[in-house]
Order: structure tokens, then C-alpha cells, then sequence
């Protein structure tokens, strides 16, 4: 599946904007089975000067500052995807998930010491026993890791609303737990919790998803705006993502664009201003289509 | 005291009259009345001196302290938020050979530090080596995944640092912590000097004492030492969080004495990853920044986005190599208070050579058993949080209350990794002048400050000797009731 | 030198002069009021306290001394307290550029009124108390003269300083000449006390006090340090030492603009000016003052990076 991906952002200040620095996280990944063809910024005014590099996490970011007075900033990412069938095909994860969980501290291969260290607490997810014992009614002694997964995906899906009122981006997983409402980074967040309080390594994952199914069956949530979901690590099987937004495994449907250890790592555009007034006003529109 | 009697003056004054001796090594004793070679010069001139002149050279000293400006800030005052830095009348006095020994194992260790460093934001062999646990690191704060990949100049993470020293009973100087972040007191060190020197000029030459003041230069050497390339005449400046900062006085001290202008993250802008500061000619490009600003405050682009302290953009000029920054970002790794139990592997990791100065005995608490042993035994432990420094955060077992040992128990099982214990330790003591005009032992440390450029590693003989005033007091910090001392490195 | 140390200087001096010009102005004013009570000297009072930014009008039937309240106002920016305030904030950033003479005097300075308007005789002794402004300022300038080097640390302090004490003369001229037929000798003691200038305007023109000797004194004397005249041209020495010291092309704008105003000060006649309009005239100045102001914050202070980057 190849496909089309426009996402705008536009900040409207109150007051002229004398000077902006600002890091854009906006250009997908290139990974096997997800190629990204080609990708590019178009930004308005024009910055007078931009620098792309990788971040730690293997990210694409791009570094630009604008020193024109502007009250408006258009920042367009588009960027051609090419994503094929094999890609998240999940690989063995029969495996009992307390072994799975036990292997990774030792796992000194490559992929298990990157792994790692998604395992712990990351700035904005602070682990504790309740998210443990949630994690636990599905991951239950002996169980398979990936029936495990699937179930607390499930579990998740059925128990959280999604509700683009209830949260906002500084909401606290923990907030986000006790209120069972949110929208697609609070429940990513909230599993990320559950897995690591349990030991797993997981990361956040950010990207896009189509909005209708192949088969056109219904609306998927998380559309038209930029969508988050969770990769978790099992050793045999590598990196196991789900969406529990959705209740799917993602697959060709999601489009990669980053991933950390939280929003806060791979936040898609932030900056630091010069004046702009104390409030602003932000529009984000994101269009991905399939291409021809 | 019989020995004694042909130094006394006529009025049998003896100021060490009241010297109590306890486990603790003493710096100056070997024995009541027995003072140690070094000690000895000292020692006489103490014992001429009639209690009226202690008294009045104690009273110039701290006008001599007054009259430079030597103060601190003490937070939460609205007035007069400056005090006079508590400074002791008498020299802490350490012999040559003991020194060659220190001033060896500083050098060894802030070498393995500095390769530990590189490793962790490199390839991290260490980790894969399974010399320490992976866990370590991706739980330290101060892990700045920024860093990886990034060269720095000369492969020097940390260029400036400053090792807390204490000797134990049996006289061996062992490493309590390393600070190799922005490591602070050096200007006390300075001018105490150059006070004891106004105090007890025939004294302090009679000693051969080693001298210390080239710390100014040596350290605008080693700063422009790492200059990136190509760039001839650099412009090296040190960034200050500002006028309410504790250690402002030392940054205007040492900007001062080197020359280099003093500027606040205000007076940078970075434009196209190089960084200049706005002065009234214009816009000038910074090349090397002595920054006393700790790395969350740097850039507010790359770390805590609320800081105002810093920069925006300044992160990647030095990621692009157009600026260096001293300390480089991210050395907190390395004085992480539970890495610091992995030093003398470290040593042996990078070096392979043994320690020449050894670590304190240090208990994680994110091991069960050395956890549920501390736990139940606190009042034994001194118990400390691993990100904090200045004293604070900690707990000294003996000297707790039931209710403080309950709070930190209950501490430490919600966030084990935050905590690390030791054994409650007798710091050596030294004699000190008290208020009431007598001599008496108190609990020391040292501080030596030691600077690595490319050129070479200079460690200035001394350093600050920080002093528990209180009788009693293990505590050192000049936040809570310590002050500090001269420290006589001698050439023999 | 660092822009926000220049800054900061700058703004030290300003408002150390704003205080020091505001003490003097109220306490001539004070002194006038009472004499017994005049409907005139009200409305002037009225007048010359908004012109100085204290917005605090007084009705017929108050008593001279209450309305000294409101000098103080430590939360007003722009009472006599916040202005010291002001000067000392801008100071204590910059303690290592300053001398410590300098900040000891400031400080004590900031302490004593600060410690005075609390205490209740401040209400019953107004005089004492605004006296220690002038005082203060003084002492202040002493200690800056002879305890930094006049590098362009001090020219900056100057430039603060009289481009300050031009506006404040300016502002209060206005005021006081805003109903001319009203004023009597009292008035324009008043007037020439406020700017000290009482003495040094008697050696030149003796004791007759015409309303267009007193305008043409405060505006145009070359020689007393309380003129328009003078203090622009101090402001114009100032800016062409720092003009050299820092080497940037831009300045000379700023040099255009100093040597317009100054030459205008130094050809005028007082006839020509009484002729058209005093007020207007005053306005013209103070507005190239602010222009004037402005165009050093652009070039010294707050410049756009490309301006400076592309040289």
C-alpha cells in the first residue's frame, strides 16, 4: 500500500512573533516492508535557516528557525509512504511472557540491549503498582506473551472511552487511568505503563492511520489527526505492536512516522518564541490517502 | 603535656587544653601532645600565640573576607541575603607524599570517568561487557540521551570536577562522591589563601607551602585548550544562571580573574548552530562556554522547555561542534551516586590498573538484600539520593529520629533506585578556632579541584578543606552550618 | 560590553534621575501650595503631577500634606519609591560592573526611604523625606565620577542619566507654563527651584522673574547642568564616545539625529519659540528624545541578529 500523507499544522499568535526556534518531528521512518519514498517541509514564513538530524531514538528531525516578525506558521509535512503487507507480521510469541520478560535484563544482542531501555519510567510515564495489577488480570502466569497482549489490548479498548474532551496533552497517565477517558496518546501511554510495570519494554509509537478499513467496514478512531499506538518487545518475535484505540494489531493501515519512550520524546513540533502574546491558536490537519 | 612546657609563654596558655580526642583520625595529633611532622610549625606558633592575638587575627581574617566580598547567598531572605562565607582561622596542613597520592588517583580517575563517558554515549561496551548493569544507566536522570553519538572535542566530557575526599580511621584518604557537573567552592579556596597568606605570612613560609594561585590561569588553559578547530582566537565566556544563584559570587570571581565575560543565557542567541553573544558592538561568536548552568537549563529547545536560563538552539550548535560546552552535557552520568559504587570497576574496565583511592563502601537499594539490611538497620546508615548534592536529601542514621529513619524507609521502598546508603563514617578531624578563643577538634573533608585539557591534567595542590563548625557535626556543606579552610600542601 | 549590561546601567541612571527629578519638582511644589490656598495653584499642582505620571488629583479642601500618601505607592511603577525601586533592581544585576560605592550608595539609598515612607512621621515631615532623594542622587553621582573609570560603562550611566533630567525639564515646563496669565512670582520660584535652578538663574538674569527668561533659562542655558540645552549636549557626548568605543556603522543614525536636535537647541532664539508655541515645541523635543531613545535600543540593545550578521 502506498500512500499519500499531508500534515499541516498552523499557529496563529495574538501578537507578531519576533523570533522562533523550532524542532519538527514530522518526517517518517524508513524501515524493511515501510519505505518512506520521499518526505518533505514546506514552511511559512520561510526559516532563515533549517538542519535535519537524527535523534537518539533514530528519528527524523528537522531544526529550523524563523527571524521574519510572523503572526502565522504554517509548517505542511508530506511525504510518500510505501508500506507493504509484511510489515509488523508478528513473529512467534508463544513463548510464556514471564520468560519473555525474565530474558530481556540479559539480553546483551543488540536489538535486546536497545530494548531494553524502553523497560523503565520515562519522563512522562511514572510507573506504580496499579498499573501492575491491571497488566496482571491479563498477563496471567504461563500465558502466551502475544495472547497476553491481545487480551490487555482488548481489556483496554473495552473499559477506556474515547473522548477528545477529557484530556489534554500534559493529562498524567495515571490521570488518564483513574478517569478511563482520553484519546490515542493517553491510552498509548497507559499500556506503555501497564507493560513496563510488569518488566516488558515498550515504546510509543506515532504515526498515521487510514480512516476506513479495506473491506469498508467502519470508522476508525484516531483518524485525521496524528494517531499514537505501542510497540512492546518480546525476544524471539522483536518488536509487537498494538493499538488499543483500536482493539487491532496494526498493520498496513498504520503509517510510521517515530517513536520514543513517550509523547514527550517525539512530540511532532515544538519550539521556543519571541513575543506571540500569551495565548495562540493551533489547527492540525492531516490527510492521508492512498496513492495511485 | 609536660613536653610542652619550655614553649609556653610565662602565662601558661594552652589553647589545646580542651582538645577531646575521639575514634576519628586527627589530622594534626598522632597522639595528646604528640603532633604529627607536618603539623608541627603550626603547631608551635599555636602554642605562642596568647588567646588575645587568635583572637584579633581571627577578627582581621574576617574583615580581610568582608573587604574582598567573599559571601554566599542564603535563599528566602529579602534583606541581606549575603553572608560572609565562615572561614577558619587555622590551615589544614597535608605533607607532600600524602598529596603524591591523592593528586595520582584524582588523575586515574577522572581519566576512567571521562572514557567511561565516551563508552556510555558511544558503544557502550561496559554495558555489553556486562561490567554494570544496563538498568543503571537508562534509570539515571541524568542520562542525556542527547549526547549519543555526539564528538566532543578531545573525547573531554569533563574538564573541570571536583572529588569529595575524606580520610578514615586508619589515615587512608577514600572518594565519598565525585562532582563532575558543575562542581563549585573553588573561589574559597582562592581567597582563603590569599587571606591566611595576610594572616600568618612568616608561617606560611616558613612551611613551604605549594602554591595554588595559577588555578585561574590553569583553568582559562584549559578551556581554550578545547577550542574547536580552526579557530584562532576564541572567545571563551562563562554562562551564570544569574545574580540569584548561591554560587554567583564565584562565577563573577573567576570570569574576574580570567578575563572572560560573565553572561547570562539572555546575552546568548544562536543563529544558523553558531552562537553568539549581543554585546554593544554587536553580535559576537562564542566559541567555549564555562557553564555553571546545570544541563536541564541549557536549551530550552532540546531539555526543560520552561528554563530561562539557557539558550534555544544552543544544544545543537554544540552538536554541530560550532561551540564547546564545559562540562560537556551529560556527565551527571558518571557522578550518579549508584554508578559511583562502579567506579573502582570502572577504573579497572578502561585502565586496567588497580585504584589508588578507594570508594566508600556503598549499599544499593536496588538490591533486595543490601535493601531489607539497610532498611532495617538506618540508624547506622548514612542514606543519600543519588541525583541530590549540597547535603541535601539525606539522611545521617546516628543522628536521625525515629520519625526521619520511618520517612526514608518509606522513601526508599517507593523509588529504590533514588537511594544509596553508607556506613556512618568518622570524617578526620582538625583543630579549629572556636568562638570562645580555643582550639578543638572538627570533622573535615576535602575537595581538591582537578582540570583535564587536552594538554595535560593539572590537579592544584589543595583544594577547599570543608569543616563541620558544629561540635560534633558530620555535616559539611556550607548550606548547613559547615565553612571551610586553607589547605597547606606542603613540598616536603 | 554586553547589551543587557549597558542596558541595565542605562536604566539605573534613568531612573535614578526620574526620582531625583520627581523629588525635587514635588517639594517645590509642596512648598508653594502652602502659601495660602490659590484655585490656580491647584490645578498646576494637578498638572505638574500628571505630567510627572503620578495621577493623584487634589480638590480644593484637602490639606497640603495628604496628598504626600501617595509618593510612596510602592506597588506605582512610577511613584517616586518605584522608581528607586527600579533603579536599584537594574543595578543589582549588574553588581560586578558597578563599583561598590556605587551599589552601597544606591542601596542604602533605596533602604532609607524605603524605611522612612513606612514610619508615621513621613506623612507630617514630607520635606525631610523627599530631600533624601536628592540627597541620595548626589551622592550617587559623586561616587560614580570618581569610582568607575569613564569608559563606556559611565558614558552609558550619562546617557541615561541626561537624556532623563532632558525630558523631565521638558515635561514640567509644559506643565507649569500650561496657563501662563495665572502664575505669579511664586510660581515660577516654584518652577526654577524644581530644577535647582533658583541660584544659577539669579546670577544671569537677577531677581526679575518674566515667565520668557525663566522658559529661556531652563531650555536654553549652555552652562547649568539643569537646562535642556546642556543635558542634550552631554547626551550627544555620551553617544559619540560610545560611537567610538564599539565601532558599529550603525550608529550613525543615531549621531544624525543627536546632532539635529542639538544644533536646534544651540540657534534657537526665545522669541522664535514663544512666537509659535511653546508647548509644541516642548512635545518636538521630548518626542526626538523618545526617538532618540528608541534608536539606541536598536542599535546597542535589542538589534535584529541579520542586522548585524551581514556586516
Amino acid at each position: 500500500m502506498i500512500y499519500q500523507v499531508s500534515h499541516k499544522t498552523i499557529y496563529r499568535y495574538r501578537s507578531p512573533v519576533s523570533f522562533g526556534n523550532h524542532v519538527a518531528c514530522l518526517s517518517p521512518r524508513s524501515l524493511p516492508h515501510h519505505a518512506c519514498e520521499w518526505s518533505e517541509l514546506q514552511i511559512d514564513p520561510p526559516p532563515s535557516n533549517r538542519h535535519e538530524r537524527i535523534d537518539y531514538f533514530g528519528n527524523r528531525l528537522t531544526l529550523f528557525s524563523i527571524s521574519d516578525p510572523h503572526s502565522e506558521l504554517k509548517v505542511e509535512a508530506r511525504s510518500r509512504v510505501n508500506v507493504d503487507s509484511e510489515f509488523r507480521k508478528w513473529g512467534d510469541a508463544s513463548a510464556s511472557w514471564e520468560e519473555t520478560a525474565a530474558s530481556v535484563p540479559s539480553d546483551r544482542s543488540r536489538s535486546g540491549l536497545d530494548a531494553y531501555q524502553f523497560a523503565f519510567e520515562s519522563p512522562r510515564i511514572r510507573l506504580n503498582e496499579s498499573f501492575a495489577r491491571y497488566a496482571r488480570l491479563s498477563f496471567r502466569t504461563g500465558r502466551p506473551f502475544g495472547e497476553a497482549l491481545l487480551d490487555l489490548t482488548a481489556r483496554m479498548h473495552q473499559e477506556f472511552r474515547f473522548d477528545g474532551n477529557a484530556t489534554n496533552v500534559r493529562t498524567t497517565p495515571d490521570d488518564v487511568f483513574r478517569l478511563k477517558r482520553g484519546v490515542c496518546q493517553d491510552f498509548a501511554h497507559v499500556q506503555i505503563a501497564c507493560l513496563r510495570s510488569i518488566g516488558l519494554p515498550a515504546r510509543y509509537v506515532s504515526g498515521y492511520l487510514r480512516t476506513y478499513s479495506a473491506a469498508g467496514g467502519a470508522q476508525l478512531a484516531g483518524g485525521d489527526v496524528s494517531h499514537a499506538w505501542v510497540a512492546t518487545y518480546c525476544a524471539n518475535a522483536g518488536w509487537l505492536e498494538v493499538d488499543p484505540t483500536n482493539n487491532i494489531v496494526p498493520s498496513e493501515g498504520h503509517v510510521t512516522l517515530a517513536w520514543g519512550r513517550d509523547y514527550g520524546d517525539i512530540s511532532p513540533l515544538r519550539g521556543i518564541i519571541l513575543g506571540g502574546g500569551r495565548e495562540h491558536s493551533l489547527e492540525v490537519r492531516v490527510h492521508l490517502q492512498p496513492a495511485a | 603535656m609536660a613536653a610542652n612546657a619550655s614553649l609556653l609563654p610565662n602565662s601558661v596558655h594552652d589553647p589545646f587544653s580542651n582538645y577531646a580526642f575521639t575514634d576519628a583520625y586527627d589530622e594534626m595529633f598522632a597522639a595528646p601532645g604528640r603532633p604529627r611532622p607536618h603539623y608541627q610549625k603550626l603547631y608551635r606558633r599555636m602554642l605562642q600565640q596568647s588567646a588575645d592575638e587568635l583572637q584579633r587575627s581571627k577578627q582581621q581574617a574576617d574583615i580581610s573576607f568582608l573587604n574582598q566580598g567573599i559571601t554566599f547567598t542564603v535563599y528566602g531572605r529579602e534583606e541581606g541575603t549575603e553572608r560572609i562565607f565562615p572561614h577558619d582561622l587555622l590551615p589544614r596542613v597535608i605533607s607532600g607524599a600524602e598529596w603524591d597520592v591523592i593528586e595520582r588517583g584524582l588523575k586515574q580517575r577522572v581519566q576512567a570517568l571521562n572514557l567511561f563517558l565516551r563508552d556510555v554515549y558511544h558503544e557502550r561496551r561496559i554495558i555489553k561487557d556486562g561490567i554494570i548493569p544496563g538498568e543503571l544507566l537508562y534509570t539515571c536522570s541524568q542520562f542525556r540521551r542527547h549526547m549519543r553519538g555526539i564528538k566532543i572535542p578531545r573525547d573531554i566530557y569533563v574538564s573541570i570536577c571536583g572529588t569529595d575526599l575524606i580520610r578514615t580511621p586508619d589515615g587512608n584518604f577514600v572518594v565519598l562522591e565525585d562532582n563532575l557537573r558543575v562542581p563549585s567552592g573553588v573561589s574559597y579556596m582562592l581567597t582563603g589563601r590569599r587571606v591566611m597568606k595576610e594572616i600568618f605570612p612568616r608561617l606560611f613560609h616558613q612551611c613551604g607551602v605549594r602554591p595554588i594561585e595559577h588555578y585561574s590561569q590553569a583553568l582559562l588553559a584549559t578551556l581554550r585548550s578545547l577550542t574547536p578547530d580552526g579557530r584562532a582566537h576564541p572567545r571563551i565566556v562563562l554562562l551564570t544562571p544569574g545574580i540569584y544563584n548561591s554560587a554567583y559570587f564565584e562565577h563573577a570571581y573567576l570570569a574576574r580573574q580570567m578575563g572572560i565575560e560573565l553572561v547570562e543565557g539572555r546575552d546568548l542567541l544562536v543563529h544558523d548552530n553558531v552562537v553568539y553573544v549581543r554585546t554593544t558592538s554587536g553580535l559576537q561568536r562564542v566559541d567555549v562556554i564555562y557553564r555553571r548552568v546545570d544541563d536541564d537549563f541549557l536549551d530550552p529547545l532540546t531539555f526543560r522547555q520552561d528554563s530561562a536560563l539557557g539558550a534555544a538552539g544552543l544544544f545543537n550548535a554544540y552538536r554541530a561542534g560550532n561551540v564547546v560546552l564545559a562540562n560537556a552535557v551529560g556527565t551527571g552520568v558518571a557522578d550518579d551516586k549508584a554508578v559511583y559504587a562502579y567506579v573502582p570497576a570502572i577504573i579497572r574496565y578502561y585502565l586496567g590498573e588497580d585504584p589508588v583511592l578507594n570508594n566508600v563502601e556503598t549499599f544499593l537499594m536496588t538490591n533486595e538484600t543490601e535493601r531489607a539490611h539497610v532498611c532495617g538497620n538506618l540508624h547506622r546508615y548514612v542514606v543519600k539520593a543519588v541525583g541530590e548534592s549540597g547535603g541535601y536529601g539525606m539522611l545521617v542514621g546516628p543522628h536521625s529520629t525515629r520519625e526521619q529513619q520511618d520517612e526514608f524507609r518509606k522513601r526508599i521502598l517507593a523509588d529504590p533506585r533514588n537511594y544509596i546508603a553508607q556506613p556512618t563514617l568518622a570524617l578526620s578531624t582538625a583543630p579549629c578556632f572556636t568562638d570562645d578563643g580555643r582550639i578543638e577538634p572538627r570533622h573535615i573533608d576535602l575537595r581538591p579541584y582537578v582540570l583535564y585539557g587536552a594538554d595535560e591534567i593539572t590537579v592544584v595542590p589543595g583544594g577547599l578543606t570543608r569543616v563541620a563548625l558544629r561540635k560534633g557535626s558530620l555535616v559539611v556543606n556550607s548550606s548547613q552550618g559547615g565553612g571551610s579552610k586553607d589547605t597547606w600542601v606542603l613540598y616536603q | 560590553m554586553l547589551s543587557r549590561v549597558a542596558d541595565s546601567l542605562y536604566w539605573m541612571s534613568r531612573y535614578l534621575e526620574r526620582a531625583d527629578h520627581n523629588a525635587r519638582v514635588l517639594e517645590s511644589n509642596y512648598n508653594s501650595l502652602l502659601n495660602p490656598a490659590k484655585e490656580s495653584r491647584v490645578s498646576r499642582w494637578n498638572s505638574i503631577t500628571r505630567s510627572l505620571g503620578l495621577d493623584s488629583d487634589l480638590s480644593n479642601n484637602d490639606a497640603p500634606w495628604s496628598l504626600l500618601s501617595f509618593i510612596a505607592q510602592p506597588g506605582n511603577r512610577s511613584s517616586i519609591l518605584g522608581s528607586i525601586a527600579s533603579a536599584r533592581e537594574n543595578a543589582s544585576q549588574v553588581r560586578e560592573q558597578i563599583s561598590s560605592e556605587m551599589w552601597e550608595r544606591l542601596n542604602r539609598l533605596y533602604h532609607e526611604v524605603t524605611a522612612t515612607s513606612t514610619r508615621a512621621e513621613f506623612g507630617s515631615e514630607p520635606i525631610r523625606f523627599l530631600s533624601l532623594f536628592r540627597e541620595g542622587a548626589y551622592a550617587f553621582h559623586g561616587v560614580t565620577e570618581s569610582t568607575i573609570p569613564h569608559g563606556e560603562a559611565w558614558h552609558f550611566i550619562q546617557l541615561g542619566k541626561y537624556i532623563e533630567r532632558a525630558d523631565g525639564i521638558c515635561a514640567v515646563l509644559d506643565a507649569s507654563y500650561s496657563s501662563p496669565e495665572d502664575a505669579d512670582d511664586l510660581d515660577w520660584i516654584g518652577l526654577l527651584t524644581s530644577c535647582s535652578a533658583l541660584d544659577a538663574f539669579r546670577k544671569v538674569h537677577t531677581a526679575s522673574l518674566k515667565a520668557e527668561c525663566v522658559i529661556e533659562f531652563l531650555l536654553l542655558d549652555p552652562d547649568f547642568p539643569h537646562t535642556v540645552r546642556y543635558s542634550i549636549e552631554r547626551v550627544q557626548y555620551a553617544l559619540s564616545a560610545i560611537a567610538s568605543l564599539t565601532l558599529t556603522r550603525h550608529s550613525r543614525r543615531i549621531e544624525r539625529m543627536i546632532g539635529t536636535l542639538r544644533s536646534s537647541l544651540a540657534y534657537v532664539q526665545i522669541e522664535e519659540v514663544m512666537a509659535r508655541d511653546l508647548h509644541s515645541y516642548l512635545i518636538r523635543i521630548r518626542e526626538q528624545c523618545k526617538a532618540l531613545h528608541r534608536a539606541v535600543h536598536e542599535v546597542y540593545i535589542d538589534y535584529p541578529p541579520e542586522a548585524v550578521l551581514e556586516n
